[in-house]
């Protein structure tokens, strides 16, 4: 193996040194790395948090006055859906961000294929129920809305809520998981053909 | 110490190598260097999870190895062999004879299998074996064999090159 020892003394001549390190360059590129599976947890979380307390905000301290104890219910139940969404979301995000980046490569797999279990897991059962209390608390709130209407106008706003309903969740939502769905099945597809270079 | 002037230290100490081993994964320069940053960036913001169970080294050179796997599924869209020969054809008009040989080297274990490129990164490093294998995560018999087969491959692909 006398050429390899050369290889070696080739390979261990050259030294590159490295660029002057740029500490808070380092954090911002921190940031900039944030994965693109974290990001969009961080974006539902964001958002239904900002949601859940505009619509606290419109059913209990604006100056809207609602007759009916159902509407306060339904506007509660609102909040209730979305925050509970939003622990949700940060459970996943921090799980994601709990990934021992420095596991050995079969661990790192190990991670992949346990993160893509719970979640084909808990999006079985949270998305239908999420969708399910959503429309419940939604036609709650209609009851006395809808009231200061039109039949037609009811019976419009009756047929877009519940199409945009289904819309978001079987088209919309659908699309959504089967590309992170994708994403991830790439990642653990991929690391599983280095696994089997490796053994 | 504060955290930055320690981690500062470190990068320094690290950086020819983690480097070293990315160009040998890649064969791109350019690429090399965006998957060291990857891995420092990592390092810097795991560094309060390292328990000291392993060697520093070991940690880091861990976390290199799963960026540069993990680099796979972005690098598919990329024609990165093709960029690699044209990269190197080019350094080596510009370059002494040293450094075409090394261009040459990092261009033969651009062309081993992916796990291959790691390993022997390791190794022309002088990395323990016993470390190698706790980073790749395989036994250190199946790594000897392992390591026997990609030396033997990659002097035959550069004695193709016609260099040694």
């Amino acid at each position: 193996m006398e050429d390899f020892e050369n290889l070696k003394k080739l390979w261990q001549q050259e030294t590159p040194t490295p660029p002057k390190i740029d500490s808070s360059a380092l954090k911002k590129s921190t940031q900039s790395h944030q994965r693109h599976l974290e990001r969009s947890q961080l974006k539902a979380i964001v958002t239904l948090t900002l949601t859940a307390l505009f619509i606290l905000w419109l059913g209990f301290f604006s100056s809207i006055q609602f007759q009916s104890k159902l509407t306060y219910a339904a506007i509660l139940m609102i909040c209730l859906v979305c925050l509970a969404q939003v622990l949700i979301c940060f459970t996943i995000y921090r799980r994601l961000r709990r990934f021992n980046v420095a596991a050995p490569a079969t661990e790192h797999l190990q991670q992949w294929e346990e993160y893509y279990r719970f979640r084909q897991q808990q999006i079985k059962i949270n998305t239908p129920l999420y969708s399910l209390a959503l429309g419940i608390a939604l036609a709650g709130y209609y009851i006395e809305i809808l009231r200061y209407f039109s039949t037609f106008y009811q019976v419009l706003i009756w047929v877009v809520t519940l199409a945009w309903i289904l819309f978001a969740h079987f088209v919309l939502g659908r699309r959504t998981i089967q590309k992170e769905y994708r994403r991830l099945e790439e990642i653990i597809d991929n690391l599983k053909k280095l696994q089997q270079q490796l053994h | 110490m504060s955290p930055i002037i320690q981690f500062d230290a470190f990068y320094e100490t690290y950086y020819p190598k983690v480097l070293k081993l990315c160009l040998g994964y890649t064969g791109d320069y350019q690429q090399a260097q965006d998957l060291v940053q990857e891995t420092f960036v990592k390092a810097w913001e795991n560094l309060s999870r390292f328990k000291g169970d392993s060697q520093l080294s070991t940690w880091l050179y861990r976390i290199a190895a799963n960026t540069c796997l993990y680099h796979l599924r972005t690098a598919k869209s990329r024609p990165t062999a093709e960029l690699t020969e044209r990269h190197a054809e080019g350094i080596a008009d510009e370059k002494d004879e040293r450094e075409n040989q090394i261009s040459t080297l990092y261009k033969c274990i651009s062309q081993l299998a992916e796990t291959d490129r790691l390993i022997i990164g390791f190794v022309l490093e002088d990395t323990p074996y016993v470390e190698i294998a706790q980073i790749v995560g395989i036994s250190e018999g199946n790594l000897r064999v392992k390591i026997h087969r990609i030396k033997q491959q990659l002097s035959e692909l550069y004695n193709r090159y016609g260099r040694l």
